[in-house]
């Protein structure tokens, strides 16, 4: 091949080179080229100038306000398709109430009857589009895996089907938030539309894994969390072996809304997490 | 306790499931890293900022009310996709016109490596953009979302509905192209020669 030949035959290859899609051979062939011709060397300078220039974002700078006025668009422009769900409130399964998405309820049982029909918020969630954690000690979890049973569902293979999660409380609210989190994050990647997450506390066979004060920060965080997630929780308390300062500073202080047999009310107790959460944890 | 890793949750899989769920603050975050990919393909293809920020906004907007049917793996595909349809609405023979035959670069040596302070100097900024806008539509278009954006050749083809090899193509004239237009500009070169004398 004569010289000029192999110039215009590395021509192309010379921006491959610099978008580093070539193989190692074809590296090395525009390398060795570049070594020995002044001309190939001054396209490949060149392109290089180019290249870097363009990615420079002083060449074309963003108009500034750009990501306001965005929003500003989107707000006025309507509610898009997505949105009517967002619009409807969803079902809360365990009284015929709608809640909008991001609560956080709180649920006090003392009977087996309460119990089951505490886990009926899981109901209108499981085998649709929706995802379900079951989160709480060992007891709570078999008890309300059990009454998921005993409703018609089969955990196991809602379980195999990536439709339930169950986490085991085992760790302080740091860890615990972590696990959570991966949950969501992989029930979401795999197309879920709503988290719905049902966390018991009671005193099981094992102590709390880090005191009652680490209860309180896991509720004051979790309420932080629903900003940031399309997802509704309710905590069941089982009122007959939480003590009572964590049924007053944690059940009662930390969540928004409250729902009973009577159904869902606001709860006059709460107390902003952003403002009162360092108290609380003293 | 310190607290635990909230960024997990600015995640794109999270901010695709709260946008399903209708909160445009979660699609804005969504777009936010791709702005600049928006801006400038509408940049190159309008050659005037405002014009190029309504495009920009016109193509959000549409992509935000499309949203119930997204279902792509990669978002900003989807969303650049969005701007190509705006582009091809107020451009009647589209973007993507062939020109990638018959140029030969200028035999130019010793080009030196620019310094990035040159962009300080709005007249050279000002240069810049004027030899952008006068590369073949096409060119630009694959030259901003590579070079300006960062965006894979391969990306880049598919966004533009183009293939892989044509987008190399464009890419190469673009590169070749603007270097010769800065050389004309007196920048960045230390001997040009005749124009007679490409290989």
């Amino acid at each position: 091949m004569t010289s000029h030949a192999k110039c215009a035959g590395l021509r192309s290859a010379l921006s491959s080179y610099m978008d580093g899609i070539l193989d190692a051979k074809g590296v090395a062939r525009v390398e060795s080229h570049v070594r020995e011709c002044a001309h190939c060397r001054s396209l490949l300078t060149g392109m290089q100038n180019v290249a870097r220039l363009a990615k420079d974002p002083r060449l074309l700078p963003l108009p500034g306000g750009f990501a306001g006025r965005l929003q500003a668009n989107l707000r006025q422009c309507g509610a898009a398709p997505a949105q009517a769900h967002r619009s409807a409130d969803v079902p809360m399964g365990i009284t015929p109430d709608l809640v909008p998405v991001g609560s956080h309820l709180i649920y006090f049982w003392q009977t087996p009857a309460e119990f089951k029909s505490g886990v009926r918020f899981l109901h209108p969630g499981l085998g649709k589009d929706e995802h379900c954690i079951i989160f709480g000690h060992d007891e709570a979890l078999s008890d309300v895996q059990n009454t998921l049973r005993s409703d018609g569902y089969d955990p196991e293979a809602l379980k195999e089907q990536g439709k339930l999660t169950v986490l085991r409380r085992h760790a302080a609210a740091g860890t615990t938030l972590g696990e959570i989190s991966q949950a969501v994050e992989k029930a979401m990647a795999a197309g879920a539309t709503l988290i719905r997450f049902l966390g018991n506390l009671g005193l099981g066979r094992d102590p709390l894994p880090a005191g009652e004060d680490d209860v309180l920060e896991l509720e004051r965080r979790a309420t932080s969390l629903l900003e940031h997630l399309p997802c509704i929780i309710v905590c069941m308390y089982d009122v007959r072996t939480v003590p009572g300062r964590l049924i007053f500073k944690g059940g009662l202080e930390t969540h928004s809304l409250s729902v009973n047999s009577e159904g869902v009310q606001h709860n006059p107790f709460y107390v902003d997490g952003h403002v009162h959460a360092p108290r609380l944890v003293q | 306790m310190a607290a635990t890793a909230p960024r997990r949750f600015e995640s794109e899989e999270l901010l695709l499931g709260r946008a399903r769920l209708g909160d445009e603050k979660a699609f804005c975050t969504l777009v936010h890293p791709h702005e600049r990919a928006l801006y400038t393909v509408a940049w190159v293809i309008t050659g005037e900022p405002q014009s190029a920020e309504d495009m920009v906004q016109r193509a959000a907007v549409s992509a935000w009310m499309h949203f119930g049917g997204y279902a792509s793996s990669s978002f900003r595909t989807w969303l650049l996709g969005f701007l190509v349809a705006e582009a091809r609405k107020t451009r009647s023979g589209g973007i993507l016109p062939a020109e990638t035959d018959g140029f030969t670069p200028r035999h130019m040596e010793d080009w030196e490596a620019l310094p990035s302070g040159l962009l300080e100097d709005p007249a050279f900024r000002e240069r810049l953009q004027r030899a952008m806008l006068k590369l073949p539509l096409a060119c630009r278009a694959v030259l901003v979302l590579r070079d300006c954006a960062g965006i894979p050749v391969a990306e880049c083809a598919q966004v533009l509905g183009i293939g892989e090899a044509e987008a190399r193509n464009c890419l190469l004239r673009a590169r070749l192209q603007l270097r010769d237009l800065l050389a004309e500009t007196g920048s960045g070169r230390r001997r040009a020669h005749k124009k007679g004398g490409a290989r």
